[in-house]
């Protein structure tokens, strides 16, 4: 994998899928949209790490430990975001986010 | 590695875990009844527990930092001095735990900030109408306590964002508690996503930074700690243009938790729709833990790119964070003076105060250590007082929301006339955020802008004073209402005790602190 | 074989851009929903071709497992009836898109692409490297990482709880599925009553009325 890959390249695809995850997550009216365009971006910094991790230091583990933590605790943020989805969805009876606006601004 | 003598430096989050699952097992494990009666005694149960149980881990961590008292070494050597000099071994010093967790004198100071605003904030809940689960709510707010301590002492990338983590996580929850109030659930979820995507933000830049900090470790051996701040800062040095992306990142995932502009705009509508006593919670131990984290991050990771806060040498951090204190002080002041609800209006007085903050940390780029370490103290006096001014604020609006019916400034009319000691205690807090001597902010306000001149950046400091003078329209028109205005409705408005304590606590924090400096500035300056 | 290796890089890497696009852009969520399953099964790939097995496996198990059935039970509970034709990006999608894009073309990709690495040099093809895997994991846990590790768990019980207590639901005032009509009734009672914090839901179904009779 070494030889034939270079780094860069994992590494702007990493940053295409966090740019791509951004755009979702800013533009997209449907609240679980956003939550969709969240995960991809935790997913290109997951992509981030293990590149490293493989690419210098192949040896040691810091790099797929901290992908896997950041995968539990992206698993325990949905969990909570899409509580409060449906929490918000009783009173709204709408996930669009223009629609919930009760609070000014 | 994690030793097991580092137990007693871990002491008070261990407590504080401790007291979260207790509160959780007492609301669980006990039979309550359907009445009202019942449930209200339920709510007191959780709370006062909660309460206790965090005024006995302030007093531990009190002893453990030894800044009230230190045993001394010809103590005799009985069961109870033991107790406490085991306790206090546990005290600032020493190699951060596992590389992961510094326990120096930053960290104790910072927690008993955040405990101390923890108790008053479960002060301030005691009276506020009763949630559906009591039990989980104050375990939540006990949780958030213990990732914020968690924050203050992260000395290393991983831990830190587990850290923020484990603040914010509690603080969306208890943002959108309330599930009948529809602000309440909205508020919840937009600081939810706001919130989320800030985390991603910060990650990025870690990532990045770690790459970068493996770009230029060469041949060093050991691998397993270089996610902590100080090795990434020595590694660094070759790489650039990617290590200023990952400043960059990393700031803008932090300016969010922290709400400077242009990151702010969740932060009205969060403050204005979440329970008031929570909103006190936020604007002021999670701020402080922010900023705290943020000290470290960045003048451990970062240190080559300091940079100056003139703005004449490119690059550099305190640049950045000049250009983002500016935008913030004055436009958190601009938009909080046509506001008539006073919960947002007190919101954008956070976010100007946060840019106020920020000064402090760019006294970093000063030529001398001196005036390096008074940018700290500065930084954490300014923090202590804030925290108390806006715990003693809010509590007071949470009270007057609770009794009138609303957070308008129509509700604030006549308050003088139905409950004197309360419109004096809210006058007292407004006082000190505007900045009035011989009030605690105003020593703040002084020493920040002091220390901001020192660092170079005079016309930041320039601005900030014409900013204060311009805070003061809005501050007084709340006075305006409370004081002059005539009172559309006499019925006299009740203290009742728990509030009344937590005002109390806060004032008399302010003005003691505002008249003697030093009776914390000399503890602050050992950092 | 290098040439085997960097075609199957090129084909993941595409696939998970192509899945990562049409997760933002097409209008039906629930098919949105299945296109981010099929970008973390791409992201998962991407984990085995770079040699961490474990961590692949975990991606799968937790990503698609856990996290995206999550999302679709979320997207079950959240019906519109209304949402099927409506638009799924906010009016400022240009802004967005182009902050986006200049964000990767200028900022990011020169950054990357630019910078010089000093990756160390792998070893012939063939030579078996000793690559951390589980069990170096596992050390890592319990040895450097171990308050991390600690905090992590307290860090999904509190999620757990919080989770449980927001969308809790008594069971007096649990709904059944609402039709169009009911639906469209439920949001314009609630827009009348709106200054005051409405009542919760109610179970009785509201008074039929015709679709034209409708709103939208």
């Amino acid at each position: 994998m070494l030889n034939a890959v270079p780094l860069p390249a994992v590494l702007t695809l990493a940053a295409a899928l966090f740019c791509i995850g951004l755009f979702g997550a800013l533009s997209r009216r449907n609240l679980i949209g956003v939550l969709m365009g969240v995960e991809l971006m935790l997913n290109a910094v997951n992509i981030n790490l293990v590149a490293f991790w493989r690419y210098f230091e192949a040896r040691y583990i810091t790099g797929q430990t901290f992908a896997i933590f950041i995968i539990a605790v992206a698993a325990a943020e949905a969990a909570v975001g899409l509580a409060m989805v449906i929490a918000v969805y009783r009173h709204y009876v709408t996930v669009q986010a223009d629609e919930i606006d009760r609070l000014r601004g | 590695m994690f030793q097991l003598t580092d137990i007693p430096r871990l002491l008070p989050e261990i407590l504080l875990l401790v007291l979260a699952l207790l509160v959780l097992g007492s609301d669980i494990l006990e039979r309550w009844g359907r009445t009202p009666a019942a449930q209200l005694e339920r709510v007191k149960s959780s709370a006062s527990l909660t309460a206790i149980g965090l005024g006995m881990v302030l007093f531990v961590a009190l002893l453990q930092s030894g800044y009230i008292y230190r045993l001394p070494e010809t103590a005799p050597v009985n069961f109870f001095t033991n107790i406490i000099r085991n306790l206090q071994s546990g005290g600032p010093g020493g190699e951060p735990i596992a590389g992961a967790f510094a326990t120096d004198h930053l960290t104790m100071i910072a927690r008993l900030l955040i405990i101390g605003a923890a108790l008053v904030t479960s002060l301030l809940c005691l009276d506020v109408r009763p949630s559906a689960h009591p039990g989980e709510f104050y375990a939540l707010i006990i949780f958030s306590t213990l990732g914020m301590c968690l924050m203050v002492g992260a000395n290393e990338f991983l831990l830190a964002y587990l850290a923020i983590e484990l603040t914010s996580i509690p603080l969306y929850l208890l943002a959108g508690y309330f599930r009948n109030d529809p602000r309440s659930a909205e508020a919840g979820l937009k600081y939810f996503l706001f919130g989320a995507i800030s985390s991603a933000i910060l990650l990025y830049g870690m990532s990045l930074a770690f790459g970068a900090a493996l770009n230029g470790v060469g041949s060093a051996t050991n691998f397993n700690d270089l996610t902590r701040f100080d090795r990434i800062g020595t590694f660094t040095a070759s790489s650039g243009g990617l290590i200023t992306l990952a400043m960059l990142f990393i700031v803008a995932g932090m300016g969010y938790k922290l709400a400077v502009v242009p990151f702010h705009s969740w932060s009205p509508d969060v403050y204005e729709g979440a329970p008031t006593p929570i909103t006190a919670f936020i604007s002021t131990a999670s701020k402080a833990a922010g900023f705290i984290l943020l000290f470290r991050l960045l003048t451990k990771t970062f240190p080559a790119m300091t940079g100056s806060p003139t703005l004449d040498t490119a690059g550099g951090w305190t640049a950045v964070l000049a250009v983002l204190a500016l935008l913030t002080v004055v436009i958190g002041n601009l938009a909080a003076l046509p506001q008539t609800n006073v919960k947002r209006l007190l919101a954008y007085s956070s976010i100007a105060h946060a840019g106020f903050v920020v000064l402090g940390l760019l006294a970093w780029a000063a030529a001398q250590p001196f005036d390096r370490e008074q940018g700290l103290t500065a930084l954490l006096y300014y923090l202590f007082i804030y925290s108390l001014t806006n715990l003693g604020a809010f509590g007071a609006l949470a009270l007057i929301g609770q009794q009138t019916g609303g957070d308008d400034l129509t509700h604030l009319r006549g308050l003088s006339r139905r409950n004197l000691p309360l419109a004096l205690l809210f006058t007292v807090c407004i006082l000190s955020l505007a900045g009035i001597p011989p009030l605690g902010g105003f020593f703040a306000k002084f020493y920040i802008f002091m220390v901001g001149w020192q660092s170079g950046a005079t016309w930041l400091v320039v601005i900030a004073v014409v900013m204060t003078i311009v805070s003061l329209y809005y501050y007084l028109r709340l006075l305006k209402a409370m004081f002059i205005e005539p009172a559309t409705d006499l019925t006299p408005v009740s203290l009742p005790r728990g509030i009344g304590a937590a005002l109390a606590i806060a004032v008399v924090g302010v003005l003691v602190l505002g008249i003697f400096p030093n009776l914390i500035l000399s503890v602050l300056e050992r950092v | 074989m290098e040439v085997v290796v960097q075609i199957t890089f090129g084909v993941i890497a595409v696939f998970i851009l192509v899945a990562a696009a049409m997760v933002v852009s097409v209008r039906n969520v629930i098919h949105a929903a299945l296109w981010l399953i099929a970008c973390f099964f791409g992201v998962g790939a991407l984990y085995m071709l770079l040699e961490a097995e474990f961590l692949a496996v975990v991606q799968v198990l937790i990503y698609v497992g856990a996290v995206s059935v999550l999302i679709l039970f979320a997207i079950m509970l959240t019906r519109q009836i209304t949402g099927e034709g409506v638009r799924q990006l906010t009016n400022r999608w240009p802004v967005v898109l182009a902050i986006a894009t200049l964000l990767f073309a200028t900022v990011l990709a020169p950054t990357l692409i630019n910078q010089q690495w000093n990756v160390p040099p792998a070893p012939p093809l063939g030579t078996p490297e000793p690559i951390a895997g589980p069990a170096e994991l596992g050390r890592g846990f319990v040895n450097e990482f171990l308050i991390q590790f600690q905090v992590v768990g307290v860090l999904l019980t509190v999620a757990l709880i919080g989770a449980i207590v927001i969308a809790y639901e008594e069971r007096a005032r649990r709904r059944k599925v609402l039709t169009l009509a009911e639906e469209l009734e439920l949001k314009r009672l609630r827009e009348q009553t709106s200054p005051t914090v409405p009542a919760p839901v109610e179970a009785e179904p509201v008074v039929q009325e015709s679709r034209s009779a409708s709103e939208r």
